[in-house]
This record gives structure tokens, C-alpha cells and sequence, in this order.
């Protein structure tokens, strides 16, 4: 490729970013609105749904490891929209190739999109649940300190996680439908492994062991550590889980462009 | 008379032949995994629980599962009978078959499932070496009664998701707190008096229970869970029954 052919190319990137996020946003909006099918409820499912989801698991586990629910709530409810984040973008990612056939035939849409636009749409449902968060917050008199500034910060990191192994299912759907089963099975494993609602203290040794390496409790541990305990998390939870995102993200996108440009003929 | 029942039970299967196929359509081992999913599930949850929850509880792994494949079929067979008659729409229109039929093809279906499920279970039992008893034979029976509560809340189901499409997620809240309030994978001995009395009363808890102490510990349960699980079956069902002969014309139209 020749020296103007390159910057060629630099050109049309900046505006074609614009394009294909515009796109994204489209197709998740479109989403969006067809996820909530009534109009009256409408958005306030994505608040409701984790919220009721929080509230059953804090009130059975409380009675089960005798913890006191008021102070039990903020601690499940961290961890359960962190897991919803990563279920929901993970999962829908999972399915972005195969589901998008025609747009991929048809048009001359990146691939990339298809995979940015289920973690946008995960991204949004997160946010509102949010809303239901900071009230559970206000409600048990949770004080937050200047490490929450950090929190943020945690979860861009666990997005590029998300992208990465989003990217790599989506491709392996493609060619071994057999992963939505696979996928399942392991998120079952990731659900109870990533400390919803129990400490690393109270499983087994080589529980925790494994746990220590799984990204979705490692997210959440650090962003209890900077909401609800006020603390930097520790140095050990930064550099796995910025390895995590660097890794995956990089590794991801290898397998995707690889993995697509064969896709057109297999699908 | 018997001819139409003939020819109604041979397009239920038809149907739940397509839906088999169609949830394995691009699947290799295909329905290889209705034994295989239970039974990652229950490794998975043992590796997990063995050291929080199981203690006290024989078999672990044995009464996850049991508990797992019968919740399952409950909620796989409630949730997809929920949309059989929206999904369904054309062939309603076209043919002159009962529309119960779309609605009992999605049980059906669920319960071919857990047949299969059923068969990995014979394998744990081995590994395990569970003592096989006579109480075994009162799982059918178990099954029967959770079959007729299903059926009676998919009739339910199918008629309301028609007027009120959020129901998919109510459904999931109310699956939600009935399975997590089902002891899958605790003991309802440690809890507080208020939440085991609660758990008991859940009709999902009653046909597991049930089903492991038939199964597993060769026992027959305490009479106040045979109770339970007649009254909510036939209670359920005729209700669901009774709503879905009332209501299927306007359904119809608002189709």
C-alpha cells in the first residue's frame, strides 16, 4: 500500500466514525424501544428489574448468612447490576453476528458496529439501573467518599473487557452454534463465582482462588471498595484487571477481524 | 369423536417435534443437550456450594439436581406456553384446531426435556450410589401433578400475554422470587422460621421436595406437601382452564 493511499484511508476514518456511530446509536435505539414493548412501563423496567432482583437476594441471603439487611442491600446490589452489565452485553454480543445476517449481507456496515451497538444498549440499561442504586444508597445511609471519583474508572476497564470476549463469542457463535449452551452453563459458574452475595471468606480455598481470577468479581470488589468503603482498591485488582481488559480487548479483535472476513461465506 | 382426539394428539406432536428442532436448529449435539446442560449445572453448583451450603444435606449434588430439572420444566414449559398463541397467530387463523393444542405443545415439549434429564439422573444415581427404592415410583406421580399446575398457568399465561405484552416481564420477576424461594441449592433448615414457612408454601418447593424425598432418600414427604401438591395442581389447572374457554374468542379477535 502506498504512502497516499494510507493517509486516504486516515481521512475517511475520522468522518466514518462519525458514521458508524451514528449508526450504533440508531440500531440501539431501535432496540431499545423494541425491548419495551408496552409504553407505559416503558423504560422503568430497567430500573425495576434489577432493583426486585437486589431486593430478593439481599432478603434471602441475609436470612441465610444472618447479615443485617440494611447494610446487605448496597453490597448485593453492587454486584448484581455489575453482573447484569456483563451478562447483557456478553450475552447479546454473543449473538450480533448470526442475528444480523441481512444487515451483514446487505450493507457495508463495519462488523465491528454490530458488536459496539449490544454493548452500548447493555451500557444504557445499566445506567438506569443506576437510578434504582443511588436511592438504595440514600435509603440505607450509605456515605460515599472521595474514592468514589474511582468508580467510574472500573467500569470503562470491565467495557473493554465486555467488547473483547463479546467479540470472541460472537465469532465462535458463528461457526459452533453449540456456545449459547457452553456460554450459559459458564455464566452460571461466573454468577455464583463472582460474590454477589458472600464474601471470598466464607468458599472454599480454591473457590476464592478462582474467584480472584474471574473479571466480574474482580469489578465488583473494586467498586465496593471505592463506593461503599471509601478505599482505593487494592493494587493487585488494577493491574488484573487492566491486564484482562488490555488482553482480551486486543486478542478479541484479532479473532474478530480474522474470524469475519470468512464469516460472509459461511452465513 | 376419538378420531379427532387421534388426529389432535398426533399434531401436538408434530408441533413439539418442530420446536425440538427448532431450539437445536444450528446446535451439534443438539438435544444431547437437555442431559448435558442439568448435568454442567449441577458440577458447576457443587464445585461452588459444597463447602457454604451443603452441610447437612446427603447428596448434594444429587439434590441440586433434582431440584434444578424440576424447576426447569416448570419455567421452560410456563415461558415459552406464554407466547405458543401470539406466536402462533396464522396457523390459528387457518386451521380449525383447538387452540389449547399450540399452548399444551410448549409443556409437552418441556416435558421431553426433562425425560431427558431424567436419564442423565439414572448415571449420578450410580456414581453416587444412591439406594434405589420402591418410592421411586412416586416421582411420575410427582410429575403428573406438576405437569397439570403448568398446564394451568401456560393457559393463564398465553390469554394475558395477548392483551398485556409486559407480562414477559412480570413473568420474570414472579419466576424470579418462586425459584429463588425454592431452596435449588440450600437447606431450608437454617433459615429463619418466617422464610422456611414462606419456602413451604411455595407450590415449586412442594413438587421438589417431593421429588428428592421420593427419589433420593426413599421416604414418602409429610402429608401437608401431598396435600399441596393436589390442591395447587387441580386448583391451578381448572382455574386456567376456566379463563382460557372464556376468554380464547376475544383473543381471537385481538389477534
Amino acid at each position: 500500500m502506498s504512502q497516499g493511499q494510507k493517509k486516504d484511508k486516515n481521512d475517511i476514518r475520522k468522518t466514518d466514525i462519525k458514521q458508524y456511530w451514528f449508526i450504533v446509536r440508531q440500531m440501539a435505539s431501535r432496540e431499545i424501544k423494541r425491548g419495551n414493548t408496552s409504553k407505559i412501563l416503558g423504560q422503568m423496567w430497567n430500573i425495576l428489574m434489577p432493583f426486585i432482583s437486589m431486593l430478593i437476594m439481599a432478603i434471602l441471603f441475609a436470612t441465610v448468612f444472618n447479615r443485617d439487611i440494611k447494610g446487605f442491600m448496597p453490597y448485593v446490589y453492587t454486584g448484581t447490576i455489575i453482573f447484569g452489565l456483563y451478562n447483557s452485553g456478553m450475552g447479546s454480543a454473543l449473538h450480533a453476528l448470526v442475528n444480523n445476517k441481512n444487515l451483514l449481507i446487505k450493507t457495508k456496515i463495519p462488523t465491528n458496529v454490530f458488536i459496539i451497538e449490544k454493548v452500548y444498549v447493555a451500557m444504557i440499561h445499566f445506567l438506569f439501573s443506576l437510578v434504582g442504586y443511588v436511592v438504595i444508597l440514600i435509603i440505607t445511609g450509605t456515605r460515599v467518599g472521595p474514592a468514589v471519583a474511582l468508580a467510574p474508572l472500573g467500569i470503562i476497564i470491565s467495557i473493554f473487557v465486555i467488547i473483547g470476549i463479546g467479540k470472541i463469542l460472537a465469532v465462535i457463535n458463528v461457526y459452533f452454534a453449540d456456545i449459547q449452551y457452553f456460554y450459559k452453563v459458564i455464566m452460571r459458574l461466573v454468577f455464583y463465582g463472582s460474590g454477589m452475595f458472600f464474601d471470598v471468606g466464607h468458599v472454599s480455598p480454591a473457590m476464592a482462588k478462582v474467584m480472584g481470577f474471574n473479571p466480574v468479581y474482580l469489578t465488583i470488589h473494586f467498586e465496593r471498595q471505592c463506593i461503599l468503603y471509601n478505599q482505593i482498591p487494592d493494587p493487585m485488582i488494577w493491574v488484573k484487571l487492566i491486564v484482562y481488559a488490555v488482553v482480551l480487548y486486543i486478542l478479541g479483535s484479532i479473532i474478530f477481524n480474522r474470524g469475519t472476513q470468512n464469516v460472509l461465506a459461511k452465513i | 369423536m376419538s378420531g379427532t382426539r387421534k388426529q389432535h394428539i398426533y399434531v401436538m406432536r408434530e408441533l413439539t417435534r418442530r420446536e425440538i428442532k427448532r431450539k437445536y436448529a444450528r446446535s451439534y449435539l443438539g438435544i444431547a443437550w437437555s442431559i448435558l446442560s442439568p448435568l454442567l449445572n449441577m458440577v458447576v453448583v457443587t464445585f461452588m456450594f459444597s463447602y457454604i451450603f451443603s452441610k447437612g444435606i446427603e447428596y448434594y449434588p444429587a439434590y441440586y439436581y433434582i431440584g434444578y430439572i424440576v424447576i426447569s420444566f416448570f419455567s421452560t414449559s410456563t415461558t415459552t406456553a406464554m407466547t405458543a398463541l401470539y406466536d402462533n397467530k396464522n396457523m390459528m387463523l387457518k386451521t380449525k384446531l383447538p387452540r389449547r393444542t399450540f399452548v399444551l405443545s410448549r409443556v409437552y415439549t418441556a416435558l421431553v426435556n426433562l425425560g431427558f434429564s431424567c436419564i442423565a439422573f439414572i448415571f449420578i444415581m450410580v456414581v453416587l450410589k444412591i439406594p434405589v427404592t420402591w418410592m421411586i415410583l412416586l416421582f411420575p406421580v410427582d410429575v403428573f401433578f406438576l405437569m397439570i399446575f403448568s398446564m394451568g398457568i401456560s393457559y393463564f399465561l398465553s390469554i394475558w400475554y395477548v392483551f398485556f405484552r409486559d407480562l414477559k416481564n412480570v413473568y420474570s420477576i414472579i419466576m424470579m422470587v418462586v425459584t429463588r424461594f425454592a431452596a435449588l441449592f440450600y437447606s431450608v433448615d437454617g433459615l429463619a422460621p418466617g422464610v422456611s414457612r414462606f419456602i413451604s408454601f411455595n407450590p415449586l418447593y412442594t413438587y421438589v421436595k417431593i421429588a428428592r424425598d421420593c427419589i433420593i432418600y426413599g421416604k414418602i414427604s409429610e402429608p401437608q406437601y401431598w396435600i399441596q401438591m393436589v390442591a395447587w395442581a387441580l386448583g391451578i389447572f381448572f382455574l386456567g382452564r376456566l379463563i382460557f374457554n372464556k376468554k380464547e374468542n376475544v383473543v381471537m379477535e385481538k389477534l
